[in-house]
């Protein structure tokens, strides 16, 4: 079975990326052999719209399984409607991602864990770096900047 | 005193957008105080371009006397005539399509309305329906002209509102007034770019706070730098910090053309909706000084 894995690094052994739509690569793994492609996401600086065009380019890479840590609500409608599951790991690399995966111990997400616009702006990346538990609702909101197109 | 004296002999309008970066700072006590101020001078229209969350209106109570709708077209496609050959994805620039292999999907809210994906369907599968983004109020508070923008709850679209409503005010005659100014919405994005359009002087609100500060930088580089306007700053909640804002205004060389201390009072009058220039009319003298510089500052840079 072909997977995706939304990651911060190319390789095995890098991170599973925070967010979903602009995560630095997708591991395209082969669960069988563990053989592993990283694609570099090209939604990564997109204005708006990366969950979309993100979740697409996964797709087109013919993948039946996803994981990510946090994953938007339009990603999650795209995979939804392209009938391909999505798991949730909360850290750890993409190879104990998948490892678990094929354990059984995942569930498959029925929604969004995050809210949408989590990953613009770095908001994601702050979190981790004050070391604060992640959640949703984190979008900058008024008093801050608009950063919509 | 008579608007010639301010707006020189012929009758020329002048243009002030009243914008900040961060939000908060007082854009809409600014904004409402120059209004009130004009229109002792002389004519005024307001324009409450804060679509989000318009509020000029708490202070000046117009009277909306109409209101038009303001619709955006987003596509809608016919699944069984769709082939699924993934064009609309490919042309959409802001990525509200994703085509799949047996579904096409729609993201109305990233949708800009460009109409690009209908036109190069091949099987002509997408037709496009207009789709609500919010109003535009009209109407008078006094001798002001007044407009405001409201976008519909939970839309993400302002900018096509904030250009309707410029149209609005061009349609209504109003820029034969002495002065039109124009409340912005907080940020540097596309909303306050489109807030921004045809002012002939930008008057930046900040606070004395390092955020304040942070966020006047980018403003300044959005109407100084990339729009080439000529650019004033007022400094509200004036205090601790002012330093810091004064110190920037001088090594850009911006004129500091007005200051509001934080005064218990203020923020009083400003929670129940009272103009400021009602609760404290000492600050008449300052924001008709405000509104004659911002008014030769737009003559003396532009061309």
């Amino acid at each position: 079975m072909k997977i995706a894995v939304s990651s911060s690094g190319n390789g095995l052994d890098a991170e599973v990326s925070l967010v979903f739509g602009r995560c630095d690569y997708f591991a395209i793994v082969d669960t069988e052999t563990m053989a592993a492609t990283c694609l570099a996401n090209p939604a990564v600086g997109a204005a708006g719209g990366a969950g979309v065009q993100s979740a697409q380019y996964v797709l087109q890479q013919g993948v039946e399984a996803v994981i990510g840590n946090n994953v938007g609500p339009n990603p999650m409608q795209v995979f939804g409607a392209a009938g391909v599951p999505v798991y949730s790991v909360t850290g750890g690399t993409v190879r104990r991602a998948v490892e678990a995966l094929l354990s059984g111990a995942l569930q498959p997400l029925n929604s969004s864990t995050v809210s949408k616009d989590f990953g613009k702006s770095g908001i994601a990346a702050q979190y981790t770096r004050r070391g604060a538990g992640l959640g949703g609702g984190a979008r900058g909101g008024r008093g801050g900047f608009g950063q919509r197109g | 005193m008579a608007a010639a004296a301010a707006s020189g002999s012929e009758a020329e309008m002048t243009r002030v957008v009243v914008a900040s970066g961060k939000g908060g700072t007082g854009k809409t006590l600014v904004a409402t105080s120059l209004a009130l101020i004009a229109a002792d001078l002389g004519s005024v229209a307001l324009l409450d371009a804060d679509v989000e969350a318009p509020n000029a209106a708490l202070f000046l109570e117009p009277e909306i006397a109409s209101e038009v709708e303001v619709q955006q077209l987003t596509p809608v496609v016919n699944s069984s005539q769709c082939i699924h050959c993934g064009r609309c994805a490919e042309v959409c620039a802001f990525h509200a399509i994703a085509a799949l292999p047996r579904q096409t999907l729609v993201f109305p809210e990233l949708c800009h309305g460009c109409g690009s994906c209908a036109l190069v369907c091949p099987a002509q599968a997408i037709h496009e329906v207009p789709h609500r983004l919010g109003v535009i109020e009209v109407g008078r508070a006094g001798e002001i002209a007044f407009a405001q923008g409201r976008l519909e709850i939970g839309e993400a679209m302002a900018t096509p509102l904030i250009r309707a409503l410029g149209k609005q005010a061009r349609q209504d005659g109003w820029l034969q007034r002495d002065w039109v100014i124009v409340d912005a919405p907080p940020g540097t994005a596309c909303p306050v770019i489109e807030a921004l359009r045809g002012a002939d002087v930008a008057l930046l609100v900040t606070e004395p706070t390092p955020f304040g500060l942070h966020d006047l930088r980018l403003a300044v580089e959005v109407a100084r730098d990339v729009l080439r306007l000529p650019v004033g700053v007022a400094l509200n909640k004036d205090g601790d910090g002012a330093e810091e804002v004064e110190d920037y205004c001088h090594a850009e060389n911006l004129p500091l053309l007005l200051r509001i201390p934080y005064r218990r009072e203020i923020a009083a009058a400003y929670s129940v909706g009272e103009p400021l220039l009602h609760a404290r009319p000492e600050f008449a003298a300052p924001f008709e000084q405000l509104l004659l510089r911002l008014t030769h500052l737009a003559r003396e840079v532009s061309p």
